[in-house]
């Protein structure tokens, strides 16, 4: 267990223009993420009955390549679910993450800055979420929190989850490598400990500070 | 006779709804079942290896090509191999050439994107099973370390999207491998040439596993199906695609958005995704190559 070495950090509302804006870094990996809305949508994408959630995720440098456009699509997904779109309907919510540095956890570190970001501009959700991202690592089994890339290198399989605040189940999950369903159970088990111990607890230290 | 007829027009989701409520579905399948899954290899003559897979009515080809280059700084000994997957105009009424209008016809907030998201999104989804799984050894790839070394392209173009395009590619993807024919090539030093041997000597890659990806996906809260067909695909609240490469191994586990899935439904999902593995392998992936 490597709780002690894993740095999480977040702020809000560092950005002045956006409705709703946050920080968030995870050791190395830090992205900023800017919410708008629900504002004004083209007639293209307007949808009658509830909102058009839109998610653009910049890189660090480069174009966009299909990096960009799986972590837009999975994002949009998932907060299609979590946004009470019904509630604002024939507007846009667009969501922009910019990505500030990358070691190798950009997915979780985006999720949970667009989660701040959203709660930042009081955009209605049904809960918040958690993304936490761990690994199991070749040589002695451990688990490792947050792997930057370096540690990448000698892990065997790796999995982000991402949690819901109410009755913590899985929203979403991505593992990768060669496994079963004991460590599945074993890896969604451990990191649902830590998004309960450590960052739910910051959301609302944060949230509690603002207002 | 002609109530049913009007409800299936006027409520498509509450007359799909009474097929789920008595467990089967208006295709005539239960809730665990694929829909007929066919595969014919070597059909397209102008390329190393390739397939074409019907499952139901959702049509994949899959070609690989295989080209001579230099490998990789990094990875002076070892091939490397591009999956793309490409969803054209031409499969479905829904697909529109334009990357910027987005399926906003479909009802479903999770299945609904543009073009470019959906291509970037399968295709990632295809290389990842391909990297995850190990299936192929990218050393045995490689001619000369540092000089030479296969590169294989792998397209993948959907046909007709009846829904579950992934299933069907992963199926694509791995019956053409396994047709994939490389001639021996071998690297000459002293005038930095290369010699194709003739006659034509021909090699296969040895797979070490097949992977099967299964799509699941709920509807209402404890209801989980396989296999979405497109008029499913437009009613699902949530899904999960899991590639099992034998009976108890699993390599690659997403599941994207909509609503929670509890521990109990994932453990059942993993279940009917190793079943349904054991089922393609046993009838699909045992024809002759």
């Amino acid at each position: 267990m490597q709780f002690l070495e894993t740095k999480l950090e977040a702020q809000l509302g560092c950005l002045t223009k956006p409705d709703g804006s946050a920080k968030f870094s995870i050791n190395d990996t830090v992205q900023i993420c800017g919410v708008y809305g629900p504002g004004e949508v083209k007639l293209m994408k307007e949808i009658a009955e509830r909102a058009y959630v839109n998610v653009i995720y910049k890189p660090r440098v480069g174009a966009n390549t299909n990096r960009e456009k799986v972590m837009e699509y999975t994002l949009r997904s998932i907060l299609d679910g979590i946004i009470l779109t019904s509630l604002h309907p024939r507007t846009a919510i667009n969501i922009i993450i910019q990505e500030i540095q990358n070691d190798s956890n950009f997915i979780s570190c985006g999720i949970n800055c667009t989660c701040l970001a959203l709660l930042d501009a009081g955009i209605p959700l049904k809960f918040t979420f958690a993304s936490v991202r761990l690994a199991l690592t070749e040589d002695d089994n451990s688990i490792v929190y947050f792997p930057d890339s370096k540690q990448d290198k000698k892990i065997k399989i790796s999995a982000t989850f991402i949690f819901d605040s109410i009755d913590k189940d899985v929203i979403s999950s991505n593992i990768d490598g060669i496994f079963d369903t004991k460590d599945f159970e074993y890896l969604m088990n451990n990191a649902k400990q830590y998004a309960i111990t450590n960052i739910f607890p910051l959301y609302s230290k944060l949230i509690n500070e603002k207002y | 006779m002609q109530d049913i007829d009007i409800n299936k027009a006027t409520e498509p989701y509450e007359y799909y709804l009474k097929f789920i409520k008595e467990n089967c579905r208006p295709d005539n399948r239960r809730l665990s079942d694929i829909r007929p899954c066919n595969v014919t290899t070597n059909c397209i003559n102008t390329v190393n290896g390739s397939s074409l897979v019907k499952l139901g009515s959702t049509n994949v080809i899959c070609g690989i090509n295989a080209r001579l280059c230099r490998p990789k700084e990094d990875r002076p000994n070892k091939g490397y191999i591009v999956c793309n997957v490409e969803v054209p105009a031409l499969c479905s009424s829904k697909n529109f050439k334009s990357s910027t209008q987005s399926s906003s016809f479909s009802q479903s907030s999770v299945s609904s994107s543009t073009i470019e998201q959906t291509q970037a999104m399968l295709s990632q989804l295809m290389q990842d099973i391909l990297t995850e799984s190990k299936c192929i050894n990218e050393e045995e790839l490689c001619i000369k370390v540092g000089k030479l070394s296969w590169v294989l392209f792998i397209d993948l173009i959907c046909l007709n999207n009846d829904g579950n395009v992934q299933d069907a590619c992963c199926v694509a993807m791995v019956s053409a491998l396994k047709n994939l024919r490389l001639y021996q090539i071998e690297y000459n030093e002293e005038e930095d040439k290369t010699v194709v041997k003739y006659p034509l000597e021909y090699r296969s890659l040895i797979l070490y596993n097949e992977p099967v990806l299964t799509t699941l996906f709920a509807i209402e809260e404890n209801i989980l199906l396989t296999d979405p067909n497109k008029q499913e695909e437009d009613f699902m609240k949530t899904f999960v695609h899991i590639c099992t490469l034998d009976s108890q191994k699993i390599c690659l586990i997403r599941k994207l958005g909509g609503f929670c899935l509890k521990i109990e439904q994932l453990n059942m999902c993993i279940t009917r995704a190793l079943d349904n593995g054991k089922y393609i392998r046993e009838n699909v992936y045992k024809n002759k190559y």
